[in-house]
């Protein structure tokens, strides 16, 4: 078994027993990196060398008795939205190609003072716009439990590098689902905090008021101890062994299960995992949500706006420089103005109130589909027009609710995912769920085929 | 702009915001704008906000 299967829990144990240094698990992971990006294109940047001086400091610092926590000596990547001191951050995009920042962002530091060891940026659509695209100086990621379809986004390379065994853990950035989506068709956890849990300072925004910051890991455990390390008083850690027995979980059936783009199978699983989560002593109930499509009608309009705002400045500057997607994305914002926006933010603050009275107000989490099929192959994109891939996940940038993505099966050899929707401010809470949900099922452990002549040639 | 915009509404919002749309391209861009003023449609005739 290489080191880079070991689970954050495993390798800390062994880093301090002293039968692991954090540079021979640095090693694994690079080697890792070496021999199956190439496939997978998750890494936009590999910081090797950075990453064996500080994991060289990790040893050190674990052999002297400075211990600063779970990640200490843990590899990690970051999308490449966000800021790194003198290393490239692209935000995905030619303009930014070159871009060296001066500074780390906030959740940079977090983790370097975690004692965390960046390994390298991952892939994300251009500034988290929209993908795949193909004109981009950077491939488009691919899905590693098959390589002809997507990963989704925008924090693709994330969940890809999860997903391959590149990374045991990831940092993602979620303004619609681009932690979750992805999350849910690689088949490991995303979770989105509640808005502002985690600092956006020093991360390329796409929608201010929507965006958020989090991890996509391998399991629940590894998402809750990253969690703990960039959030502020989480402590999701601590409580993932509290058990559901008696936790009220609402199950949005009917929102997914009548929409006609929704795959048999994912229904199918859905109604499985709200079947685990009931053996597991929770009481599911059925409820009915407001109408998806005024989330999607609102959400949207705010994106759009905030987007525009973002970018005017550089479409009218160097505007020939974006990709078509992103740029053709941009400019459909032209349209909106200062009173559709308004709008929009009154009926998002209308559909908030209304779930946490009509959900939060009777139930301690809500359980609801992620996407609405498997990952599409990349035959259905053509890199000029946009493609809705249909998912439930945008309600809950709007809400502002912490979200936990699981994976819950397969269709076709693909994953499939399902969204655990807490209180604002309890990631433990769904965090705990999640957990329940991995001890009972299998889904955590399941991993992408391999190939015998690329993967397991010796290390 | 209007509740199905065309491609002058389009051209205009663009050319006060100084920002330049190539012919090529505005088909797209047009079918993107036109989404959105459904989304908008869409939010008005709820009774969401009555």
């Amino acid at each position: 078994m290489s080191a880079a299967d070991y689970s954050i829990g495993t390798a800390g144990a062994r880093l301090r027993d002293g039968t692991l240094t954090a540079v021979a698990l640095v090693e694994a992971h690079l080697e890792r990196i070496r021999t199956r990006d190439p496939r997978y294109h998750a890494f936009v940047t590999v910081t090797a060398e950075r990453a064996l001086e500080d994991a060289a400091r990790a040893d050190q610092e674990l052999g002297e008795g400075v211990d600063r926590g779970p990640l200490h000596g843990i590899p990690i990547g970051l999308k490449d939205l966000i800021d790194t001191a003198d290393i490239r951050t692209t935000s995905g995009s030619r303009l930014f190609a070159a871009h060296v920042p001066a500074r780390d962002a906030a959740v940079a530091e977090r983790l370097r003072a975690a004692g965390a060891v960046l390994v390298g940026k991952l892939m994300t659509y251009e500034f988290a716009l929209v993908g795949p695209s193909f004109d981009l100086p950077f491939p488009a990621s691919r899905n590693p439990w098959n390589t002809e379809h997507i990963t989704g986004g925008s924090s693709s390379g994330s969940a890809a590098a999860v997903a391959g065994g590149l990374l045991r853990t990831s940092i993602g950035t979620d303004t619609g689902g681009s932690i979750r989506s992805p999350a849910s068709y690689c088949g490991v956890v995303g979770l989105k905090p509640t808005y502002d849990r985690v600092s956006r300072d020093g991360i390329f925004p796409l929608s201010p008021s929507l965006d958020h910051v989090g991890p996509i890991s391998a399991s629940v455990a590894e998402a809750a101890l990253t969690l703990d390390a960039i959030g502020e008083g989480c402590n999701a850690a601590a409580r993932l062994a509290e058990g559901i027995e008696g936790r009220r979980i609402a199950y949005a059936r009917a929102w997914f299960a009548n929409d006609p783009a929704t795959s048999p199978a994912v229904i199918a699983a859905m109604d499985g995992a709200a079947s685990a989560l009931s053996l597991q002593g929770a009481r599911i109930e059925e409820v009915s949500l407001p109408d998806y499509h005024l989330f999607e009608a609102a959400g949207a309009v705010i994106i759009q706006a905030e987007a525009l705002a973002v970018h005017a400045e550089l479409l009218r500057s160097r505007g020939d420089e974006y990709g078509v997607l992103a740029r053709r994305n941009l400019l459909s914002g032209l349209s909106l103005g200062a009173d559709d926006v308004a709008l929009a933010r009154r009926a998002a603050d209308e559909l908030a109130r209304r779930i946490e009275a009509e959900i939060f107000g009777r139930f301690d989490a809500l359980v609801t589909v992620n996407t609405l099929t498997p990952a599409l192959p990349f035959s259905a994109f053509d890199g000029e027009t946009s493609v809705w891939t249909h998912m439930r996940t945008l309600p809950f940038n709007l809400t502002r609710n912490p979200v936990l993505a699981l994976p819950i099966g397969f269709a076709a050899g693909l994953p499939l995912g399902m969204q655990v929707v807490g209180r604002l401010g309890d990631e433990a809470g769904i965090c705990a769920i999640g957990q329940a949900f991995e001890n009972a099922t299998d889904h955590a452990v399941q991993r992408p085929p391999l190939r015998s002549d690329i993967d397991l040639q010796p290390a | 702009m209007p509740d199905t915009p065309s491609s002058a509404d389009l051209a205009e919002a663009a050319r006060k915001q100084r920002i330049a749309i190539a012919p090529a391209e505005l088909p797209a861009v047009l079918a993107g704008a036109r989404w959105l003023a459904g989304c908008l449609a869409l939010l008005r005739k709820s009774d969401l906000l009555r």
